[in-house]
Formats: C-alpha cells, sequence, structure tokens
C-alpha cells in the first residue's frame, strides 16, 4: 500500500472529519520492520477491552495517550462507530526525540481493524493524539520533532455543534486533567457550550467525571501560538519548553 | 476601476479532492487545514502577461531600493532602534564594523501587493523568510495542469539555481529552521528536493546544530556531519536571540564567512517601521514611496479614533497583530491596542488603503499577490486570498496563473 492509498483508507473522500486528519505522517515511504509488527501487535492488545467508550452519537472523543497506544485504543473505538482521526503533527527522523516509526506502523498495520469497522461517513470523530507529544528534551545531534497542538488542529465548536457533538470524552493515563496545549482547545469548546469529560484509564478504576477545564496560561491571547514558540526557544530551537517569553515581542512563523 | 485580476472558474468537485490529495503528497504541504477551512481556495486567480510583467518590474526596483536601504542601514546603527529591532539584534549588527557583515547569496525577497482604488499597493515586504514556495511552486503547477493556464514563475526552482550557482557540484547546503514545526520543515523538505535535484546536499537543522569556526559553518547533527558551502535559513532572525548564547547565532548576522540567504541584515528592511528612517537615508526609495502607504510612529497619529489607520508590529508576520478597528474581533483589537499603545516602539501605524475585491462564486474576496525577487530577478507570485481586507492565518492559498 502506497502512501496515498493509506492515507486514503483513514481519511476517506467522504468522510466527515477527513479534513482534520493530520498528513505528515502518511506522506513519508516507509518500510515496516519486523519489531514494529510486534510492537503493535502489543499495543493492539493492550487496547482490547480497555475501555469501552460511550454509546457513539453525540460524544466526541480525544484520545491523548502514549504512541501506538493512542492509536491502538481509536483502532478499538471503530468497532464501536467511532471515526479515528489521527492528528500526529510530527515527522519522521533519525535521532528524534519522539521516535514516530510506532505509529507510522500502526497507521499501516491498523487498517483491516479500521475497515472492518465499516465506519458510516458521519461517524462521531476520535480524534487521536500522543501524549508524548511534548516530552524530553533535545539533545545535541537529536532531531527535535517535539509538538503541540493549536485550536487550528481541530473543528471549531460550532462545527461539532453543528453535528450534533454535544460531549467531548478525554481519554487519558495517568493524568486527569488535560495538557496545557490541548487545554487551549477544551476550553475553547466548553464555552461554547460543549460538556467535557475525562477518563483516567490508569486509575482504579477507571471513572469518567465531567470536569472543568483551568484557564491555560496565555489563554485567548493575541499572539498565543508565537508565545508558545518563543518560550520553547528560550531553551531549545525547536523543541517546546516552558519559559515564559517576552509580552512585547511580536512576529510569529515566517509567511 | 478594472480590475487586473480575473478568475478562472471553480473546480469540479473532483478536480478539487484531486488538487487537494496532489498537493499534499506530490508537493509535501502537510497544513492543508486551518481549523474549519481548507487552506487551499477552488479557483484560481488569473493575470494577463502585461499584469504579471507590471507586478515583476515593480518587484523588481522595490528589491534593488531594498537591498541598496540595507546595506546604508546596516553602516548606520544609530537608526536601529527606531525600526524596532531586538537589542540583542542591534548589538549584533553593530558588532558588524569590525566583524564585517555576514554575507548574502541567493537574496530572496516577497513583496506582497494588493489591488486597491488608487492601483497597486504593498502591505509589506517578506526579506526575512519569505515562505509560500510549496503553494507559489507546487500547488500553482498543478492548477496550471488542471486550467490549462501558464504559471505565473516558480520560485522554488529560482531558489534553488541561486544556491546552486552559489555551491560547487556536490557541494552541501544546510537549511536552518525550527524542525519541530512541520509546516516549517514542509517548506524545507521541497526546497531540499530541488536542491539535490541540482546535484547539491542538503542538511535539514535547527540553528543550534551549527558549529562555527572562523566563520565557516559546519553541520553536528546526528544525519550529518560536516562543513557547509551555503546556509538557507527559514528561522526568522528575530527569533535567534532566544537561542542560547553558544548557539553563537550572531554569525548570522556578522562574522560569518559561510554564504547565508538571507543573511540576518535583512531584517532591517522587513521591520514595518522601515519607512520611519526613510528620511535619514542616501538611498532613494522612489518605488517605495509610491507604493508602501504612509507610515508613522503610533505615537505621531490618532490610529485609535481615526479609521484612516491601522497599527502592525514592526516584526509582525502573517498578518498577526494588524489592527484594523472594523476588521477585527472587538476583542482582538483591544488586545492590539493595548499592545501598540504600551509598546509604540515596536509598532508603525499605516495609512489603510481600500483593497478592491474580485467576485468568486457570489462571494468577495481580497486577494494578495506576493512577488518574489530572488537575486535581483521576479520569481513567481505566492497568491493568498481572504474574506476580510485582511491577509492572515485564516487567508487562503491560492494559485496565480497567467494566460498564455
Amino acid at each position: 500500500m502506497n502512501e496515498l492509498e493509506l492515507y486514503a483508507r483513514w481519511a476517506p473522500d467522504d468522510g466527515a472529519w477527513t479534513p482534520w486528519v493530520k498528513p505528515v505522517l502518511f506522506a513519508v515511504p516507509h518500510t515496516l520492520a519486523d519489531e514494529e509488527r510486534e510492537a503493535w501487535r502489543a499495543a493492539a492488545e493492550r487496547a482490547r477491552g480497555r475501555w469501552t467508550p460511550p454509546r457513539a452519537g453525540d460524544t466526541a472523543l480525544v484520545l491523548d495517550l502514549s504512541g501506538p497506544d493512542a492509536l491502538a485504543l481509536a483502532v478499538e473505538c471503530a468497532a464501536h462507530a467511532y471515526r479515528p482521526v489521527p492528528l500526529f503533527n510530527s515527522c519522521l527522523g533519525r535521532n528524534a526525540v519522539v521516535p514516530n516509526e510506532p505509529l507510522r506502523a500502526g497507521l499501516e498495520l491498523g487498517v483491516g481493524a479500521l475497515a472492518a469497522a465499516r465506519l458510516h461517513r458521519d461517524a462521531a470523530p476520535a480524534f487521536v493524539l500522543d501524549s508524548r507529544r511534548s516530552q524530553g528534551g533535545a539533545k545535541p545531534l537529536m532531531f527535535d520533532n517535539r509538538w503541540r497542538v493549536f485550536a487550528q488542529d481541530f473543528p471549531s465548536a460550532n462545527v461539532l455543534l453543528a453535528r450534533s457533538i454535544r460531549t467531548v470524552v478525554l481519554v487519558q493515563a495517568g493524568a486527569s486533567t488535560p495538557s496545557t496545549d490541548l487545554a487551549h482547545v477544551l476550553l475553547r469548546w466548553q464555552t461554547a457550550g460543549l460538556a467535557i469529560h475525562a477518563i483516567d484509564l490508569a486509575a482504579t478504576p477507571p471513572a469518567l467525571v465531567p470536569i472543568r477545564v483551568a484557564k491555560p496560561a496565555w489563554y485567548g491571547a493575541l499572539f498565543q501560538r508565537l508565545l508558545v514558540t518563543l518560550g520553547l526557544r528560550r531553551n531549545a530551537a525547536g523543541g517546546f519548553g516552558e519559559v515564559v517569553p517576552d509580552a512585547t515581542t511580536t512576529g510569529t512563523g515566517f509567511a | 476601476m478594472n480590475s487586473p485580476l480575473a478568475v478562472a472558474p471553480r473546480f469540479s468537485s473532483a478536480e478539487y479532492a484531486e488538487l487537494r490529495r496532489r498537493t499534499i503528497f506530490e508537493c509535501g504541504k502537510w497544513d492543508p487545514q486551518y481549523e474549519d477551512g481548507c487552506v487551499l481556495a477552488e479557483f484560481a486567480l488569473v493575470l494577463t502577461p502585461e499584469v504579471r510583467d507590471e507586478l515583476g518590474e515593480l518587484a523588481e526596483a522595490l528589491a534593488r531600493e531594498a537591498l541598496a536601504a540595507e546595506a546604508e542601514l546596516a553602516a548606520r546603527p544609530e537608526l536601529h532602534a527606531e525600526l524596532g529591532l531586538p537589542r540583542a539584534i542591534r548589538g549584533a549588527l553593530r558588532e558588524a564594523r569590525e566583524l564585517g557583515l555576514s554575507p548574502g547569496v541567493a537574496r530572496v525577497q516577497r513583496f506582497d501587493f494588493h489591488w486597491t482604488t488608487d492601483g497597486w499597493r504593498i502591505s509589506e515586504v517578506n526579506s526575512d523568510v519569505p515562505g509560500g514556495f510549496i503553494e507559489a511552486s507546487g500547488l500553482s503547477r498543478l492548477a496550471a495542469e488542471t486550467l490549462g493556464l501558464a504559471l505565473a514563475g516558480d520560485p522554488t526552482a529560482e531558489l534553488a539555481d541561486a544556491l546552486a550557482r552559489a555551491t560547487p557540484p556536490g557541494g552541501a547546503i544546510g537549511l536552518v529552521h525550527a524542525t519541530a514545526f512541520t509546516d516549517d520543515r514542509q517548506v524545507m523538505l521541497h526546497v531540499a528536493r530541488a536542491l539535490e535535484a541540482r546535484g547539491r546536499r542538503t542538511c535539514l537543522l535547527d540553528p543550534t546544530q551549527l558549529v562555527w569556526l572562523d566563520g565557516r559553518a559546519s553541520a553536528a547533527t546526528a544525519w550529518f556531519a560536516g562543513p557547509l558551502d551555503a546556509l538557507a535559513r527559514f528561522f526568522p532572525a528575530e527569533w535567534l536571540p532566544n537561542l542560547p548564547v553558544s548557539s553563537r547565532w550572531r554569525h548570522f548576522f556578522r562574522g560569518a564567512r559561510t554564504p547565508l540567504s538571507n543573511p540576518g541584515a535583512s531584517l532591517l528592511v522587513q521591520s514595518k517601521r522601515f519607512p520611519l528612517v526613510w528620511d535619514e537615508l542616501a538611498t532613494p526609495l522612489p518605488t517605495w514611496r509610491a507604493l508602501l502607504p504612509e507610515t508613522r510612529s503610533p505615537r505621531d497619529v490618532d490610529w485609535r479614533s481615526n479609521d484612516e489607520w491601522l497599527v502592525k508590529p514592526a516584526l509582525g508576520r502573517v498578518g498577526d497583530g494588524v489592527g484594523l478597528r472594523d476588521v477585527v474581533a472587538p476583542r482582538e483589537w483591544r488586545a492590539i491596542a493595548r499592545a501598540a499603545r504600551w509598546f509604540p516602539s515596536h509598532w508603525a501605524a499605516q495609512r489603510r488603503f481600500a483593497a478592491l475585491p474580485v467576485e468568486a462564486g457570489g462571494e468577495r474576496l481580497y486577494p494578495c499577490l506576493g512577488v518574489y525577487v530572488i537575486d535581483g530577478r521576479r520569481a513567481g507570485i505566492y497568491g493568498r486570498i481572504a474574506r476580510r481586507p485582511l491577509i492572515d492565518a485564516r487567508a487562503q492559498d491560492i494559485a496565480v496563473l497567467v494566460n498564455a
């Protein structure tokens, strides 16, 4: 299966959530290694029976789990009529901070189960993230491919509401509150009237609970993306640190 | 006033889907969506050869004047504070007196033109790290094939040719960018492919992975180690001071012997406050004076209550922070106004022009044509179009083609 065919499986032309699927990991050729197949099998095994999502209808999922575990759970959720929407916005590369090869392999190895789910074009979305996206530090010689999510990576609350989504369930493991970058997105949704629930799969027992998303630093700031960028550049050239930037500095990415 | 811009018929849904797919997979555009909208327009802009040539001539004249002004400004550090440059950058440029300015090669500039009630006007020059190569070369090529029209130019090919001319066959070129941002990396990969097709080796790296020895740059990464014959920088110059001192980022401004596309000094004329020092310069700037709206310090005009003025950050990009009171959301306007009031020396006030929209599919849309000039020669056009008279991150990319 070539890159385009693989993308078409996860982002079918008529899919309601296709525009938001991030093409980055699909767009690079990749040869599956035996250990990647094994790792995917293990992730799929861990996902099996790990969690049963609410009955699909007016609920969207945000799966923020570690690497292939998020994708494997998304494929499980497909069997419950949720459409996985991979939002991995990071490249493959040698000596990378975030190892994306398992995700790329999962995209390829998960297509069978995805096809078996026979999802309707309007199936509710399960947005898939990698919770490792901004973890770790870039050492010299490394390819810093850490990433964050921004509001523009997701549909707006208006679109979700127009498509009858009323509730968003955040699925994490080892955390009960959203990461800072995701909080920017969820708070916008919550403010617009969507109910936000969260579940920590590492808790015993995991419980789905409504949450109030706390206002993250620089929420709604004029140059939020810039502020994140400058924050990360205090300590690295392309990674994501946490230093508060100068409020007076202006500019964004190149235009 | 008759518009010099025509709009091609809307792509069919099949054509558009194919265009989107090919732009992603053939051209490497990985950010085709921005919140709820696809960033690729469903139609193309079409110019006559005469309009293309007129824009090219104006852009070349602007480029000549800008490079001359840059050279003069580099030798006038007393004016740099007026440009709103960060202190660390002003310091680096001052050091150029002793160490020499870092040399430029494959100089890329992009001038953003708007059709207005007064004819063509520019809103800014992107002289530091202009983007849009994937769209201007890739998207436009695909649209040209679909519609049977001609390209307005190929800036990627021109940039790669210019870098190839500046380096020996088999030479190595470092493509310096913020590696974590896929929207920057996609451009670097796009340019890298063009360079490799011309027999050059490429190394994609972040600026902290450069090693400077006697002003010569080498790469120190796990995937490439060794000297570099040139650097193409897509890391905004004003971000460089945020790097650790050990990165020796000042070489982008002074003391380098490895040629740079573009050198850090290119920021001097990119500042939106550039017009505030025009009268101090010996360099004549007749084309700039004719095409750029009157620009003043925010301290000197009543931009808060007079809608004839807008404010913009001195080093703003992608239209962020442009204060058009009746265009941006009230909350955004309040934030912009507050920032411009508190830090006026980092902002510019500019007299507004009345951009004229084009009609497409029953909508009135405002186009912006970014005309590239590479090493002094026109090199293609990056088109964007917006539902409001402000080109920012919500604007769509649009192919710009020419009637044969």
